[in-house]
């Protein structure tokens, strides 16, 4: 059994399912990444699993917890924090209040969570009173993962981290997460710049159409003929 | 001239020019038609004081002095506040030295508005809720206080217990119109909260026996300490402080009080949700925040500004009536946060002000009020969107450069 334990889980939008009867396991500091294309249904899962879309059936196992039922605060207290898609940091606020708002449930943030994420991003201690909407894009995406750090997750789910980045900025983020993998985060990073991703984690997963067609270990996957001409471009 | 230092320079002139401008203001004759010699009088004094504000206003903003202005109101919040402080402190005790009693009246009045402009931007402006029949709780809460103490006698104490009661009974009213309403947002909310309103209103006007309808109820209770009236004139030494002058007072501290709990709300976690939710709804759902909660709190808080300023109105006038509930109340306080800014509390508190005072002046346009409103709107939103004084936040939103 692992930290995130994820059987049969089949959700949408209130119209038909997007997603169908998806299982998916994510181990104790594992770094599992999800393959898809466009529109695979990658995003779906991962709200669906935050809880901020409602599951249609299905289980969902944190820690061994059933959370299926749960808000997303209760999730967030139980350990599970997201990096979205297209980073949404709060542009109207500081850097600083962004942080706070990653550890809104906890009181705003404890003192070494700022000093830990200001030491992992130096850039943000420079910029934290400056609001994020001034910030370049991987200045955002770096905030965006500092937030998440600041309710002390136990596992980070990362929605396309490496989207419209420059090739060196996407290396930083990869060198930051495996960091934050050794310090025992587990981590759950969906992607469609298959490569690193791929050199990165143990695990994969390929999404396609809203049900999971592929998994096996990373390495594997990166050998598979189909995972290489859809993914890895031939 | 050196930055920090014109600033501060600024917090002390800008309130005396204000003073001795909005004294100039109220010095003039009204102006209530064209057909007396000081009707023409009372006009070419308003054009002549338009004219030093136009001049004094491209003169600050020629010289960036505005921006310092923006600055000094940020950097030094506490000289700022109290420079503001004491001109609306002498305000009436200068009036009355003139006989103008009227506009001490007045004054009050602005007040209570002060606290309905700034009720409303912590839902408009701060939760980014656009409610429209706000009015309803200004009705909810005055109401109260003419039945309360008409029906039930004008106990020596009662409308003390009153203010928390009324603000109770608003804020239960807002939970009840945000539970429904939670799933709306924008124009739709603004239909459903009018209609809201308007129900209010006819309510107001139509349930005969508790609220004695269109006829209104008079007698409404005034604020006693011990056993002295407010309403009764009080000699301090030299001066005489009628009645308006001593509610003046009254509503001056509760307005205060009002400004001063709002800015610790915008500045604390709840202020926090707000930003976040009206932001980005569905990242702030993923950080923990309960948009729902968020969002009735609001409500409930704005409602409760609403309903004690309803119970200062009521005991001041005297006298409540369906009439001012109406919606062109509500569409006034809504004005009054957009045209200071929204989410902007000294914007309100500048706006309210202005907004109950000119039309006392220009008698004549009473009937194009909203007409007039509705221009000034649209050369706002042309000329400075984000408000006379917008706050840092929404200089961001709206693209400006912070001052
Ligand atoms: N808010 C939404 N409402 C309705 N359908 C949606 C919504 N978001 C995404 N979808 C649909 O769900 C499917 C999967 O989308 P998504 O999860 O965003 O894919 P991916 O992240 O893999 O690109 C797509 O067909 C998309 O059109
Ligand atoms: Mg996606």
């Amino acid at each position: 059994m692992g930290l995130l334990d994820v059987a049969g889980l089949t959700s949408g939008y209130g119209g038909p399912p997007v997603l169908h009867d998806i299982d998916l396991t994510v181990g104790e500091s594992e770094w599992v990444t999800l393959l898809g294309a466009n529109a695979a249904g990658k995003t779906t899962l991962l709200k669906t699993l935050i809880g901020v879309l409602p599951a249609a059936s299905g289980a969902v196992r944190l820690n061994g917890r059933e959370i299926q039922a749960l808000p997303p605060e209760e999730r967030l207290r139980l350990g599970l924090a997201i990096v979205p898609e297209g980073r949404r940091v709060f542009t109207r606020m500081t850097v600083q209040e962004n942080l706070q708002m990653g550890a809104h449930l906890f009181g705003g943030g404890r003192a070494e969570d700022f000093d830990r994420v200001y030491s992992l991003f130096p850039r943000m201690a420079e910029r934290r009173r400056q609001k994020a909407g001034t910030l370049s894009g991987g200045e955002q995406q770096m905030l965006a993962l500092g937030r998440a750090l600041m309710s002390r997750p136990r596992l980070i789910l990362l929605d396309e981290p490496s989207m419209g980045l420059a090739p060196k900025l996407v290396a930083e983020v990869f060198a930051l997460l495996r960091g934050i993998l050794t310090e025992g985060v587990s981590i759950l990073l969906v992607e469609q710049n298959a490569k690193m991703a791929l050199k990165s984690s143990a695990r994969a997963y390929v999404l396609r159409l809203g049900r999971m067609v592929l998994s096996g270990s990373s390495a594997d996957l990166a050998e598979n003929p189909e995972v290489r001409q859809a993914y890895l471009g031939g | 001239m050196n930055g920090p230092r014109a600033a501060t320079w600024l917090l002390w002139a800008g309130p005396a020019f204000v003073l001795a401008w909005v004294l100039g203001f109220l010095l003039t004759p009204e102006v209530r038609g064209l057909a007396e010699p000081q009707d023409f009088a009372g006009l070419a004094g308003l054009a002549a004081l338009a004219a030093i504000a136009w001049c004094a206003w491209r003169a600050l903003d020629r010289r960036g002095l505005l921006t310092v202005f923006d600055e000094a109101r940020h950097r030094a919040p506490a000289q700022f506040g109290l420079s503001v402080l004491l001109c609306a402190a002498v305000f009436p005790l200068i009036l009355a030295q003139l006989g103008k009693y009227y506009w001490i009246h007045v004054g009050a009045l602005s007040l209570i508005y002060v606290i309905l402009a700034v009720g409303l931007n912590l839902v408009v402006g701060f939760a980014g809720l656009l409610v429209i029949g706000f009015a309803a709780f200004y009705g909810i809460g005055a109401y109260a206080a003419a039945i309360v103490t008409t029906e039930v006698g004008d106990l020596p104490h009662m409308i003390w217990l009153l203010i928390p009661a009324a603000a109770v009974l608003s804020a239960a009213f807002g939970v009840l119109l945000g539970v429904p309403t939670l799933r709306l947002r924008g124009d739709y909310l603004a239909i459903v909260t009018l209609g809201f309103g308007e129900i209010t209103r006819i309510v107001f006007t139509n349930w005969d026996t508790l609220t004695r309808g269109p006829r209104g109820i008079s007698g409404v209770g005034s604020f006693q300490i011990g056993g002295w009236n407010l309403m009764h004139p009080l000699d301090v030494g030299p001066l005489r402080l009628d009645g308006d002058t001593q509610y003046y007072y009254l509503i001056l501290a509760a307005a205060l009080l009002g400004v001063f709990l709002a800015h610790r709300l915008n500045h604390s976690r709840i202020g926090r949700a707000w930003v976040a939710m009206r932001e980005d709804e569905l990242a702030a759902r993923s950080f923990g925040i309960d948009v729902a909660r968020c969002k009735i709190l609001a409500f409930a808080i704005g409602a409760a500004y609403a309903g004690v300023a309803g119970v200062f109105f009521g005991s001041l006038q005297g006298f409540v009536d369906p009439t001012s509930f109406s919606f062109l109340e509500s569409v006034l306080i809504l004005s009054m946060v957009v045209l200071g800014g929204m989410g902007s509390l000294s914007g309100s508190v500048v706006a309210a002000v202005l907004l109950v005072i000119l039309p006392e002046k220009l008698q004549m346009l009473r009937d194009y009020r909203m007409l007039i409103f509705g221009l000034l709107m649209i050369l706002l939103m042309i000329v400075r969107p984000q408000g006379l004084i917008p706050s840092r936040r929404r200089m961001l939103e709206l693209g400006s450069r912070p001052g």
